[in-house]
């Protein structure tokens, strides 16, 4: 790349919101880097503009007229004199243009270069790159798949059910499973549209639909000189509609022998394409432990803070240090797993009502805290959820000695997360450290489509509290709305209740 | 104070009473001893159910009612006295005889298909339409037994939030 890199970074756009947003910052922050936070219109009031040492509008609410806008973020950055371009999940991060439009401006674009993007971008380049190397891949198609007649030869070969996947796709969109012959025009159809209006590319590619397989995904670190290492794996299985909900990590099934295969095979592909900065290889694992290349995650993960907790490593500075031009201060050896983390992702969907977004104003907050847990956020009390942006809010994460002291802790934190005004998953995160087979870490990636429905437990304890709690909140309401009336009908038969006096005093704020 | 609590569909009798010794709720037979005091905030109470501590979070829910948070747990709870009970049950009478339920769309999106036509009989939770939304696909459910009395979009339409999607009304009596 013809960048040159400076010495170190002085100040770094945020090309991002949320919870994202605020974790880039504040990693800024702890080494000394200025930030500059972008916001859309309906995001003045975000909290990573307040945390941020500068802010500038980019735009309306509509990410494709803000946060999407390569030529506003750059002329930000040019504007503030930020020498690098962080651009979190989502959103650019994964756009080789946004890329190359901060080389061309003579800003580090902290993420690989966008010929390595380029190359991971395309899910089938990086296949066929994978195949190359000896990486094993998920069997399906080798290359796009035009028409119909093609993706039965494909079909015809590996055998239903299979996967419609895009070849610019990432977070589950653009993707389809098809279980018969006759399903599969449609879904073709449906999941090229999908490409074509989420990533502006309507390619598509086929693989077999793998039974019983967890998804077990390998963090990398890589710096500018060609050194490479993994920093274990990150079990990723509980997902719905291919939206992962609940990560952890070391993972279950994985043992120390599988974990450095798992590794190699990483560092191979990382090595493959010369991978710069932070960057996820995602596997599928059988029952039988055999594994299969997925693809190549080139941002930081949403899930990267449970890497964290068992590493001991901040990968978002980590990535801030590799864009500088600095050197990989771990080797291989240095890097153990040490203890259990699990992330439940808290977002604005109801788990009561197939997961609805739900929008509004969070009317109450109080996020847990205590040993072990860790509460990456980008809300506050009075925050206003909108349908414009992605519906994660805040991800909880636990560390504990073991995966049973982490499940435990987090049943504990996700209790004590109290948020009011708009329906989030935490109920279903609770249901879920409840399950005995989550519990017993027996997981795949339909685990989900298994779990029945979430209905409220309204005969259960916390049913029966919920009800007295209501009625003596309605009760004691009603009392402080018509004291006078309340007095008149009691006549002045008695002195007043010495007790009712104390608790009308209590309740008193 | 007799209160008829509804707890998500669920009805439970709570009979409130202050006593001496301070507040006791009786459902079904029985009786606990109640102790609420409101904390910080507007929302925040601590609750001693017979000597058993509970953090609850209780707010006015924005479509009636109330929030209950318990333990990571929400409930949505209405509350209501015998006089506000007769009333709403008339007024829900009514409604089921004469009433339509327009199902109106949570969130701005575009139609990805339509699972119903005007006359058909439908469900509660049965699949009404699917809304594609922040680049997901939505199932819209019926929130009610009934039949379709109009469908006001169709494939490929986009829509606003709180459109009109679909009317239902009261299913035609078979009998």
């Amino acid at each position: 790349m013809a960048t040159s890199r400076p010495e170190r970074l002085r100040k770094v756009l945020v090309a991002n919101r949320g919870e994202i947003a605020v974790r880039i910052i504040r990693a800024c922050s702890e080494i000394g880097i200025d930030t500059v936070a972008v916001y859309s219109e309906v995001d003045r009031d975000a909290l990573h503009v307040r945390y941020a040492d500068e802010a500038y509008p980019v735009g309306p609410g509509a990410a494709r007229e803000s946060y999407l806008r390569i030529d506003k973020l750059i002329d930000v950055a040019k504007k503030s004199g930020a020498d690098a371009v962080h651009p979190g999940y989502g959103f650019l991060s994964e756009r080789a243009e946004f890329a190359e439009a901060c080389a061309q401006a003579g800003i580090v674009f902290i993420g690989p270069s966008p010929r390595v993007i380029n190359a991971l971008g395309d899910k089938m380049v990086a296949r066929r790159t994978m195949i190359a190397h000896g990486v094993p891949v998920v069997p399906g198609s080798v290359g796009p798949v035009q028409d119909v007649a093609e993706a039965e030869r494909v079909c015809a070969e590996v055998g239903f059910p299979v996967m419609i996947k895009a070849a610019a796709g990432g977070g589950g969109k653009g993707m389809r499973v098809v279980n018969s012959p006759d399903e599969l025009p449609s879904a073709l159809r449906a999941a090229a549209s999908e490409a074509r209006a989420a990533f502006g590319d309507g390619t598509v590619y086929i693989e077999k639909q793998l039974d019983n397989v967890r998804h077990v995904e390998v963090q990398l670190l890589a710096d500018a000189y060609g050194n490479v290492v993994h920093l274990g794996e990150r079990e990723c299985s509980i997902q719905r509609r291919h939206q992962k909900l609940i990560e952890e990590s070391p993972s279950p099934v994985v043992d120390e022998e599988l974990r450095t295969k798992l590794g190699e095979a990483a560092i191979t592909a990382a090595k493959a394409v010369g991978y710069e900065s932070a960057g996820t290889v995602e596997f599928l694992v059988d029952r039988d432990r055999n594994f299969y290349f997925l693809e190549v995650n080139t941002r930081i993960q949403v899930e990267h803070p449970v890497t964290e907790l068992v590493t001991g490593v901040d990968l978002v500075v980590e990535q801030l240090r590799i864009a500088a031009g600095r050197r990989l201060r771990y080797r291989q050896e240095d890097l153990t797993l040490n203890g259990w983390a699990i992330e439940c992702r808290i977002s604005a969907e109801d788990p009561y009502n197939n997961f609805m977004p739900s929008t509004g104003k969070i009317t109450m907050l109080s996020e847990p805290s205590g040993p072990g847990v860790r509460v990456d956020s980008g809300i506050y009390e009075g925050f206003e959820v909108t349908l414009y942006y992605d519906p994660l809010l805040a991800k909880l994460i636990v560390w504990g000695e073991t995966r049973g002291q982490a499940i435990l802790r987090m049943r504990r934190a996700l209790a004590d997360y109290k948020l009011l005004g708009i329906r989030t998953t935490i109920p279903f995160h609770l249901r879920m450290m409840e399950t005995t087979s989550f519990i017993a870490g027996r997981l795949d990636t339909r685990f989900l489509e298994r779990t029945p429905v979430l209905e409220t437990n309204v005969t259960g304890e916390h049913g029966v509290i919920a009800a007295l709690a209501a009625a003596a909140v309605s009760h004691y309401r009603r009392q402080k709305a018509k004291p006078l009336a309340g007095a008149a009908a009691n006549g002045n038969a008695a002195a007043p209740n010495p007790w009712k006096l104390a608790a009308r005093a209590g309740l008193r704020r | 104070m007799k209160y008829y609590v509804t707890v998500e569909d669920r009805v439970v009798e709570i009979d409130l009473d202050e006593t001496a010794e301070g507040w006791t709720a009786t459902i079904g037979g029985r009786t606990y001893r109640l102790d609420l005091a409101a904390t910080s905030g507007d929302a925040l109470y601590s609750l001693i159910v017979d000597h058993a501590s509970h953090e609850v979070l209780v707010e006015d829910a924005p479509a009636g009612g109330l929030d209950v948070l318990i333990g990571g747990q929400l409930f949505h709870i209405l509350v209501q006295d015998e006089w506000e009970r007769r009333l709403a049950n008339i007024q829900r009478k009514t409604a089921a005889e004469t009433g339509q339920t327009v199902v109106r769309a949570p969130m701005p999106g575009a139609v990805v298909s339509v699972r119903v036509a005007a006359g058909d009989a439908v469900r509660r939770g049965q699949g009404l339409v699917i809304l594609s939304a922040m680049k997901m696909e939505n199932e819209i459910r019926s929130p009610r037994d009934g039949q379709v009395a109009a469908v006001h979009v169709n494939e490929g339409d986009k829509v606003e939030q709180n459109a009109e999607l679909v009317t239902i009304a009261a299913a035609v009596d078979p009998a």
